[in-house]
C-alpha cells in the first residue's frame, strides 16, 4: 500500500472522529441544554400557582382572601431621568426618594422597586409613562378588614424557596390546607408564540388551597376589638387580650389582643406583636382561679355552699408568710358563697386546705390547668404545673387563691367554661369547617374533652357566681335586669423573687345569661394605671361588652331592676 | 379471506389519516382564538377580583362604622326591652 493512500485513509479516518466528536459533544455533553433550548422552542412550561384558600368568619364574610398585586421594577440603564422618575414613585411606593435615586443609580438591568402595589397606583404611575418602569404581577394575601382579628389569623411571609407560607394564627396551623398544591403545564406553540390547540400537554393541574369556615362572628370580634382599644386608652394600661366561647361547643366566638399589628406590613413589626398573647403568654390568674378550686372543694364534698369559714377572723399565718385579704378587712364566719363574693384569700385558705393538694392537683388536672387546651392556633404554649413532691403548704394555700400558679388566658378560660356547660369542658375551636376547592364542606364536630365537675356542682357554683356579681365589687358595672356569673381579678406581677404591688393584671372572667349561657368571657387588662383593680378596670369593660351582645342576641332582661 | 382483511386495515388507515389531516386542519388557526380567549379570561378574572376586592372594603365594619362616625352615629347605650315585662307585684 502506497504512503499516499495510507495517508488518504487516515485523513478520512480522522474527519470520521472529529465527526463522532463533534456528534458526542452535541449529544452528550449539550444534551441537556440543548434539549432545554429545544423545549423552550416547541413549547412553553407554566407553573401553575394555586390560589391560597380563604379564611370567612361566621357569616361568609372572607376577612382573608386573595388580591393580585404588582411588583414595581426598573432597568436603570434605561431610565433617563432618574432624579424626575424617583420624585414621582416615591409617593406612590411609600418610600424615600433617595432611596428610589440611589436604586436606579445602579449599573444593572433589572431592579425591584417596591412590592404589593395595588393597582389603582399601578395604573396611576403608567399614566406617566416612564421609561424603564415595569410591572410584574404578584399573588398577594388581603385583608378586607384591615387588621381586624390580626392575632387569631397570623399573616402571609415567604419561605426560603421565596414561597408563600403561613406564619402563626390560622395561616400558620391551616397552612398546608389553605396553600394547596402547584402544578405544571406544558402548551405546545407554534413560531409566533401562539397556542397550537391540537397539542395541548396538561403534565399536572394545580389544586387550589382549602377554604376555612371560623366560628368566629364578624360583629362580635369587631365589637371586642373596639371596646378593648377604648378600654386600655381609659384606663392607661399597657394591653389587654379578650377571648369569648360557646360554652357549649366551645366554638371561639372572638379573641383579640393589643398591641397588634397590620398583616399587610408585618415587615414593619418586631417578631414579639407576631405571637398571641391569649394562647402563649402565662400569667398568674389571681381570683379568676378562685372559681375552680371552689368548684372541685364543692364537687369533692370537702365544703358546701353555706358551709362555714372557721379560720376567717383575720390574718393566716403559714410557713412564715401572713396571708391577709386583698382590702384587710375579714368576715369570721362566713359561707363559701360570701368567700367568692368578698374574694376573700384566708376563706380560699381554708378550702384549700379542706381540699388537700393531691385532690387539688387531681382537679386541676381535669380542669386542663397544665395542659394544652388543643385549640387550633399555631403557637400555643402552655406552663407545666409542679410535680406534687415540690408543693410545701404555703403552695396549696397561695394556689387556692391564683398566686404561684401560671396559666395561659386561654387554659385558663376553656376551665371555667366547664362551669357555664354543666360540668363539661370542650375543646376550643376557631375553626368549623374546612372547604374544599370543588366545595365539599369538611365540618369539624364540637369535642368534648371531659367532665371535671358534676352538673349540679356547676349548678351551685353558677349561683355562687351570680351573687359574686350582684353583690361583690363589680355590682356597679353590671347591666340592670340580667342574670350574669362572674368573678374579678387583681394579679399582682412577680418581679425578681416579689411582687409588685403597683403592677398588676385586672382580670374579669363571666357568663351570660346564668340560666343558658350563650358565651363565656375573659377580659385581661395589663397594668392599669387609672386603677390596679380588677373591679374597676376589667370588669366594667366585661359587663359594657356583655350588654352589647345579650342586645345582639336578642336577649332581654329577665329581672326586675 | 386474509387479503379482505388487509384491503379494508388498509382504507381504514387510509380512511383516518384523512381525517387526521383534515381535522388538525381545521383546527390548527384556532390556536389564534383560544389565544384571545385565554386573555379574555384574564381580563375578566382581573375585573372580576378588582370587583370583589371593591365590594369587600365597601361592606367591611371597618368602613362602616368609620363613615357612620363620620355621620354623626352614635352607639346606642341604652337598649330599650320591649320583651318579658313582670308582674308589678314582683317588681319590689
Amino acid at each position: 500500500m502506497s504512503w499516499r493512500f495510507q495517508a488518504t485513509f487516515l485523513f478520512f479516518i480522522f474527519l470520521l472522529l472529529c465527526v463522532v466528536g463533534r456528534l458526542f459533544y452535541w449529544q452528550v455533553v449539550r444534551a441537556d441544554e440543548l434539549s432545554a433550548i429545544g423545549q423552550s422552542q416547541y413549547g412553553q412550561r407554566i407553573k401553575l400557582m394555586p390560589k391560597r384558600g380563604e379564611i370567612r368568619t361566621s357569616d361568609g364574610f372572607p376577612i382573608a382572601t386573595n388580591t393580585i398585586s404588582y411588583l414595581a421594577f426598573a432597568n436603570p440603564k434605561v431610565v433617563s431621568q432618574k432624579e424626575k422618575t424617583a420624585i414621582l414613585l416615591a409617593p406612590f411606593l411609600e418610600t424615600e426618594v433617595a432611596s428610589i435615586s440611589s436604586a436606579l443609580s445602579l449599573n444593572r438591568f433589572w431592579i425591584a422597586l417596591g412590592s404589593k402595589i395595588s393597582a389603582e397606583k399601578k395604573e396611576s404611575i403608567e399614566k406617566f409613562s416612564l421609561e424603564g418602569i415595569g410591572f410584574e404581577e404578584q399573588p398577594s394575601r388581603f385583608y378586607p378588614e384591615a387588621s381586624t382579628a390580626a392575632k387569631i389569623l397570623g399573616f402571609v411571609g415567604k419561605d426560603e424557596n421565596g414561597e408563600d407560607k403561613g406564619y402563626f394564627g390560622l395561616e400558620g396551623y391551616y397552612d398546608r390546607q389553605l396553600r394547596g398544591k402547584s402544578g405544571l403545564a406544558v402548551q405546545v406553540i407554534d413560531a409566533v408564540g401562539r397556542p397550537i390547540l391540537a397539542r395541548m400537554d396538561d403534565n399536572s393541574a394545580a389544586i387550589n388551597g382549602r377554604s376555612l369556615n371560623l366560628h368566629i362572628d364578624r360583629s362580635i370580634q369587631f365589637l371586642v376589638e373596639h371596646e378593648l382599644k377604648k378600654g386600655i386608652e381609659k384606663y392607661g394600661a399597657q394591653g389587654g387580650m379578650i377571648g369569648i366561647l360557646n360554652p357549649k361547643t366551645g366554638s371561639v366566638l372572638a379573641m383579640a389582643a393589643f398591641p397588634s399589628y397590620d398583616q399587610k406590613k408585618y415587615n414593619d413589626y418586631s417578631a414579639e406583636v407576631f405571637k398571641n398573647p391569649f394562647i402563649t403568654d402565662s400569667y398568674e390568674p389571681g381570683s379568676t382561679f378562685k372559681p375552680l378550686i371552689m368548684a372541685s372543694a364543692l364537687d369533692s364534698g370537702v365544703v358546701k355552699a353555706y358551709t362555714k369559714c372557721s379560720i376567717c377572723h383575720g390574718p393566716i399565718l403559714l410557713g412564715g408568710y401572713q396571708i391577709k385579704t386583698w382590702n384587710d378587712q375579714y368576715h369570721p364566719n362566713m359561707t363559701m358563697t360570701d368567700v367568692i363574693r368578698y374574694s376573700d384569700n384566708t376563706g380560699m385558705v381554708f378550702v384549700g386546705q379542706k381540699l388537700g393538694l393531691k385532690r387539688m392537683l387531681g382537679y386541676l388536672n381535669r380542669f386542663g390547668i397544665g395542659e394544652p387546651t388543643g385549640i387550633d392556633l399555631q403557637g400555643e404554649a402552655t406552663p407545666d404545673i409542679r410535680p406534687e413532691e415540690s408543693w410545701y403548704p404555703i403552695d396549696v394555700a397561695t394556689a387556692s387563691f391564683g398566686q404561684g400558679v401560671s396559666v395561659t388566658a386561654v387554659e385558663l378560660l376553656s376551665a371555667f367554661s366547664s362551669i357555664a356547660n354543666d360540668g363539661i369542658r370542650m375543646e376550643p375551636h376557631i375553626v368549623a369547617a374546612v372547604v374544599t376547592p370543588d366545595g365539599e364542606k369538611i365540618t369539624i364536630p364540637a369535642k368534648e374533652i371531659n367532665r371535671p365537675i358534676s352538673a349540679p356542682t356547676a349548678k351551685v357554683m353558677t349561683e355562687i357566681l351570680v351573687n359574686a356579681v350582684d353583690k361583690g365589687e363589680a355590682k356597679w358595672a353590671k347591666p340592670k335586669g340580667y342574670r350574669i356569673a362572674g368573678k374579678t381579678g387583681t394579679a399582682q406581677i412577680p418581679v425578681e423573687g416579689h411582687y409588685d404591688p403597683s403592677q398588676t393584671i385586672a382580670s374579669f372572667m363571666g357568663f351570660a345569661p346564668a340560666d343558658d349561657p350563650k358565651f363565656v368571657m375573659l377580659v385581661v387588662v395589663d397594668r392599669p394605671t387609672s386603677s390596679i383593680y380588677g373591679s374597676e378596670t376589667a370588669a366594667p369593660l366585661f359587663f359594657t361588652i356583655a350588654k352589647n351582645l345579650l342586645t345582639y342576641y336578642g336577649i332581654g332582661p329577665t329581672e326586675a331592676e | 379471506m386474509k387479503r379482505i382483511s388487509v384491503i379494508i386495515l388498509f382504507f381504514i388507515i387510509i380512511v383516518l389519516s384523512v381525517v387526521q389531516v383534515v381535522v388538525a386542519n381545521s383546527i390548527s388557526t384556532t390556536g389564534i382564538i383560544l389565544s384571545k380567549l385565554h386573555k379574555e379570561i384574564a381580563t375578566y378574572e382581573k375585573e372580576n377580583g378588582k370587583l370583589k376586592d371593591e365590594i369587600l372594603t365597601q361592606s367591611s365594619y371597618t368602613r362602616i362604622a368609620s363613615i357612620a362616625g363620620e355621620l354623626g352615629y352614635v352607639e346606642a347605650k341604652s337598649p330599650v326591652s320591649l320583651s318579658a315585662p313582670l308582674p308589678l307585684a314582683l317588681v319590689q
